[in-house]
Order: structure tokens, then C-alpha cells, then sequence
């Protein structure tokens, strides 16, 4: 093959095409979006919401850097998060259809990069309990241990982490009772 | 780069060849305009550079080799494809795939004392019309796992004192509990399931502000 065929057969995109396949393309796409929203809605809120599984400090701390990230525009409010969701269904379903198809496109794709949750909490709770050093109560109280046995019995009747860390090996890995 | 059409065949707007009728009526170019011509052209280059970059980019993201040049081309498209959100990753079942059963449960202590444990969504105990709807539970459920993402855990644990609870009766304490069977190799090459271990995650002594 000569530079000059492949040049010919690489540039598909000056030619005069049928538009059935990318049009294919941009309809099974789109479906496929809208079926990722269908599937995502009942739990949108818990994911996404201004209380989800996953906060947005925590989720831009484990993932650093500049980031296409709607979240970090918007109000942390679950009534932005809901209006984001219909953004994202009426883009798609735009799109599906072929109306506006430039702008939806872009649209989809920005609404595709949503992190995978986001909450704002001023709370510095993020401080897990420390290995020789007891921390007071409320706050986290043990972290990942390895534990051969269970939660300790008197864990509810304790009034401090330093109580409960006392009495199980796999708490704290501090001595025990 | 210019390319003469052959005979008969069919060009676009974007072609400069183009008929002059056509190019006129459609507006795309003046005749005997160099700037526009200049600015075909690099409009054209400009899309060869944007589609040719990507091939190559998602190429050798998704390639399951690290040679010498794969790894570092992934890093140096690493800080656009995190911008952009075009990472994915296809090492679900290779090279490395799950060696344990697992799940996550939580011991959830009231207020008053009373118990509760609550079991995070298992595939396995779900219709499938359950399971296309959690889907998203089962990935994040194997992350919590991981060592390096424990960040996540408080984050959980507040979420589960939030599901939780009610103004009369608030989550006191969060448990957060890992079951674990590794799946060892037996010597006529099938696989038998170990006994299942418990590991805690994290204990999270729940705030006021959390449950608002």
C-alpha cells in the first residue's frame, strides 16, 4: 500500500458517505445512555446525592487532579442533582431521536464524566482512630484490622472508643483487656 | 493534504475540488479564496490530528501489554484521559482474577442499645432484574475492599447511619465488616471455598451533623 492509498483510505470523513452507520452509531449509543440512566435512577440520589455513599471531597481527594466534574459547578443539593439526571435523560433522548444532535452530543458526553458521587461535609470525621493512640468518642473508632473474632458484647454500653478498643484484639491492635 | 477525486466520484463540502456551482451555492468556499483554502486545510488536519490521537491513545490505554513504549504513552495521556474521563479499564477477569468470596455486612448499634445487622447488596442473593439495577453496588463494594481506597469507608459509614435512622431511634455505631473465603486451587485443578473469615473494616462513632 502506497502513502498515498492509505492517505485516500484513512480520509473517510471528506468523502461524500452514506449517513446510516454514524447515525446507527449515535442511536445505539444514546440508547445505551439512556438505559445506564434508567438503571442508575432509583438509586441516582445515593450515588450522586448531597448525601451519598461516596462524598465529592473525599472522591476529588482519591481522585486528584483536573477533571471534567459537573458536581464541582453545580449546588450541592439533591434538587440540582435530580435536574442534572433529567439533563442527562432529555440529552440522550434528544439525541436518540436526532434533534439538536450537536449540542446533545457534547451534552451526553459532559454528563458522562459525573464522578461517581458527591456530598459536601465540613465535618472531619475523615480522621480514622489511630493505632496507639485512643480517640474520643464520637468519632471513628477502629480501622482495618484483621479479626479472628467478633464485635464485643459490652461495645454498646461503652461511652468512649477507648472502652471499646480496650476490649477486642481486632479493634485497635492496642493491648487488651 | 489535497487529494484530486477521480472520475466520477463524489466529493464533500469539505473537499476544495469541488465543482465551483457547488462549493458557491453551499457557501463553504470562495473561489480564488486562499484563506479559506488555507483553512480547509487545516481544519482537515486539525480532525486527522483529533481522531488519529485518540486511536492511538485508547489503543495503548486498553492494550494488555506493558511493553517499554505502552506504559509510557499511557502516562503521558494520563492527565487528559482523567480530564476527559475516557479511562476504562478491561482487567476484570485478567491477569489476576478474584481469589475470594466476598461481601460486606455492617453491625449497626442504636441509640438504645438494640442490634442490627445490615447486609450491602450481594449479587448472588438478587433476581436478575435486581442484579441489572445494583450492578453499580457490586463494583463498589469490591473498591471498599481495597487497602488503598479506606478513605472511602467513613464516607459509607455515614451513609449506612443516614439509610439507618430515624429521629427517634439514630444509629449509634457503624461496624463495618468484611466476609472473606479465598478460593484455593485443589491439585485435580478444581477450586474448593475456604471457610469464612470476618475482618473489620472500620468502626464509626456516628455525629449529630451526620444524620442531618
Amino acid at each position: 500500500m502506497s502513502l498515498r492509498s492509505f492517505a485516500r483510505s484513512w480520509n473517510p470523513f471528506f468523502k461524500e458517505q452514506s449517513p446510516l452507520p454514524i447515525a446507527l452509531f449515535r442511536i445505539i449509543y444514546s440508547i445505551l445512555v439512556i438505559i445506564t440512566l434508567i438503571l442508575l435512577r432509583p438509586d441516582w440520589l445515593n450515588w450522586y446525592g448531597a448525601h451519598a455513599w461516596l462524598s465529592l471531597p473525599t472522591a476529588l481527594k482519591l481522585e486528584p487532579g483536573h477533571r471534567l466534574n459537573l458536581f464541582t459547578i453545580i449546588p450541592q443539593s439533591d434538587a440540582w442533582i435530580e435536574a442534572l439526571f433529567w439533563l442527562s435523560l432529555s440529552s440522550a433522548a434528544l439525541l436518540t431521536v436526532g434533534l439538536f444532535t450537536r449540542i446533545n452530543s457534547v451534552l451526553v458526553f459532559v454528563c458522562l464524566t459525573l464522578p461517581r458521587s458527591s456530598e459536601r461535609s465540613n465535618s472531619p470525621s475523615g480522621v480514622l482512630g489511630s493505632k496507639n493512640r485512643p480517640i474520643s468518642y464520637p468519632a471513628p473508632i477502629a480501622t482495618r484490622h484483621h479479626c479472628a473474632g467478633m464485635i464485643p458484647d459490652d461495645a454498646v454500653a461503652c461511652e468512649s472508643g477507648v472502652g471499646i478498643m480496650s476490649n477486642c484484639l481486632c479493634w485497635s491492635g492496642v493491648s487488651t483487656a | 493534504m489535497m487529494f484530486q477525486p477521480s472520475s466520477g466520484e463524489r466529493v464533500s463540502s469539505f473537499e476544495p475540488d469541488r465543482p465551483r456551482h457547488r462549493q458557491q451555492r453551499h457557501g463553504h468556499i470562495r473561489q480564488g479564496d486562499p484563506d479559506s483554502r488555507i483553512g480547509h486545510t487545516s481544519l482537515r488536519t486539525a480532525i486527522n490530528v483529533f481522531v488519529g490521537f485518540h486511536l492511538l491513545a485508547i489503543a495503548c490505554w486498553c492494550a494488555p501489554v506493558d511493553t517499554l513504549l505502552i506504559p509510557l504513552c499511557r502516562n503521558l495521556v494520563r492527565p487528559y484521559f482523567q480530564w476527559s474521563g475516557l479511562f476504562q479499564s478491561w482487567d476484570m477477569f485478567a491477569p489476576v482474577p478474584k481469589g475470594a468470596n466476598t461481601y460486606l455486612e455492617a453491625t449497626l448499634i442504636y441509640r438504645d442499645g438494640a442490634r442490627e445487622m445490615w447486609t450491602y447488596p450481594r449479587m448472588e442473593g438478587l433476581s436478575l432484574k435486581e442484579k441489572l439495577f445494583k450492578e453499580r453496588c457490586r463494583k463498589f463494594a469490591d473498591m471498599l475492599q481495597r487497602d488503598e481506597l479506606d478513605e472511602l469507608l467513613p464516607d459509607v459509614a455515614r451513609h449506612m447511619a443516614r439509610l439507618n435512622s430515624s429521629p427517634k431511634r439514630p444509629v449509634k455505631t457503624v461496624i463495618l465488616i468484611q466476609r472473606l473465603s479465598f478460593i484455593v486451587p485443589r491439585p485435580d485443578e478444581g477450586y474448593v471455598p475456604e471457610p469464612w473469615e470476618s475482618h473489620i473494616l472500620l468502626g464509626y462513632g456516628v455525629r449529630a451533623e451526620d444524620l442531618r
